[in-house]
């Protein structure tokens, strides 16, 4: 198996772990890429029971019995597992879920299927989370049923981000606009009746509500939440990883300080000082922690107002509203995501 | 009200923050602040805490910890929950990115 250059070993992991307990971090989030595919993941489940730290598992759910039987051991730490499942059946599943050969492989999807019921079986918790796109978005209904029949905890459904690697393949996008609204309405409500709940990330239209407050970012990232990438490489978030370039910020690496000291660093210092400077005319700018990796993702200028504020530009008090909504108009249109937001 | 020593849940964790205690019930994802005076009373529950040996000034904490399982009888277990934990983290928000 391919494993990527530089990635934290299990023993190393040990380490990190270790340095978090000892400086009160309460719990940790292990996500990928696909974390059970780490050549270690086992020795990494020990050592989360060896410090007795808590943790949440987000994962495709392909993995094998000798995984699935370590999930059920920890399940006292266990917060919460997060599976994806982007379809009804292996097509719809798998049109960006592919084997390591590149092809939809209907066995990947029945293993994942099966891990499920399994799960379900044990009585442990667990989350769906779909990512929508071209081969899943008119399947939605059909989905809903399987999801009903699984009875997880809750079902994510989100899009794809205009971020990384969704670049190369801008054609698979689909916008939650392309699905009547009250398709969403009518999914939300069936699984609430059946004590699932679904939440809609990133999909301004099928979570619109008319809101009469203004709408500012609260954002968790160095203030009480960080990542620490395969690579050891700490940052806020994902997004400022992926999005923000080192000659603004160049973050640490958790082989070479402790966590400690990454977060009281000028490196997160610096970062929640540039979140905090509120954009030109904005009337909510002293409670906003603005998304600087937004701003850089769409702009490449931190002090541009993230998308959602241009949207919302008029009720905000932003100033030159026009220009900035024909410069995120002409963006959008570069990143073949015009429908991604509705300006006006 | 039982008469056993009583322990922090064993999801309980907490830390000093700036001028007051963060509580964590790790499994389930809530958070409480306390006032930092009760940093020495939360530690006694290391060892275990009876009831009858709690001071005046503790009592009614000693019995909001009961009633919101940050401790149990020592032996008991926390009930488990159907809930959806993934809601109470905000960073999973990702503000239409």
């Amino acid at each position: 198996m391919y494993v990527p250059p530089n990635e934290l070993t299990g023993k190393e992991w040990d380490t990190v772990f270790k340095d978090l307990v000892t400086n009160n971090v309460f719990y940790v989030n292990i996500s990928g890429g696909e974390p059970t595919v780490h050549p270690d993941i086992i020795e990494i489940f020990d050592s989360l029971k060896n410090h007795q730290l808590h943790f949440i598992l987000t994962t495709n759910g392909l993995f094998g019995s000798k995984i699935l039987s370590k999930i059920v051991e920890l399940e006292d730490l266990l917060i919460g597992l997060k599976i994806s499942l982007d379809g009804p059946d292996y097509l719809s599943n798998g049109y960006i879920r592919r084997d390591v050969k590149k092809q939809i492989n209907e066995q990947e999807f029945n293993r994942t299927l099966k891990n499920l019921r399994t799960l379900k079986e044990n009585g442990i918790p667990f989350t769906i989370a779909t990512c929508i796109h071209k081969g899943n978005i008119n399947k939605m209904h059909v989905m809903m049923n399987l999801v009903l029949d699984l009875e997880p905890v809750s079902w994510y459904i989100s899009t794809i981000s205009t971020s990384g690697r969704s670049f190369d393949n801008l054609e698979i996008f689909a916008s939650d606009s392309e699905l009547e609204k009250s398709k969403w309405d009518e999914i939300k409500r069936v699984c609430a009746e059946n004590n699932i709940f679904v939440n809609y990330i990133d999909m301004p239209s099928a979570s619109a509500k008319k809101k009469e407050s203004k709408f500012f970012y609260e954002c968790p990232a160095a203030r009480s939440f960080c990542e620490i990438n395969s690579d050891g490489l700490v940052s806020p978030c994902p997004l400022a990883r992926v999005n923000i370039p080192s000659k603004y910020l160049k973050f640490e690496n958790i082989r070479d300080k402790s966590i400690k000291d990454i977060w009281n660093g000028k490196v997160f210092k610096k970062f929640l000082d540039l979140s905090s400077q509120g954009c030109e005319g904005c009337e909510v700018k002293d409670n906003c922690d603005r998304c600087i990796p937004q701003s850089i993702l769409w702009f490449n200028d931190h002090r541009f107002p993230p998308p959602h504020c241009i949207q919302n530009a008029k009720k905000l008090g932003l100033k030159n509203q026009k220009e900035l909504k024909n410069l995120l108009k002409q963006k959008m249109e570069e990143l073949e995501r015009d429908n991604y937001i509705n300006i006006k | 009200m039982k008469m056993g020593k009583y322990v922090l849940n064993k999801h309980i964790r907490y830390r000093k923050e700036d001028g007051y205690i963060l509580v964590c019930n790790c499994k389930r994802l809530i958070d409480y602040e306390l006032p930092l005076k009760y940093f020495r009373f939360l530690k006694e529950f290391k060892e275990g805490v009876k009831k009858g040996d709690v001071g005046k000034e503790n009592l009614s904490v000693f019995e909001d910890f009961c009633a919101l399982d940050i401790i149990v009888e020592k032996g008991e277990q926390p009930q488990k929950k159907r809930e959806d934990v993934f809601k109470k983290l905000s960073y999973e928000e990702s503000e239409f990115v």
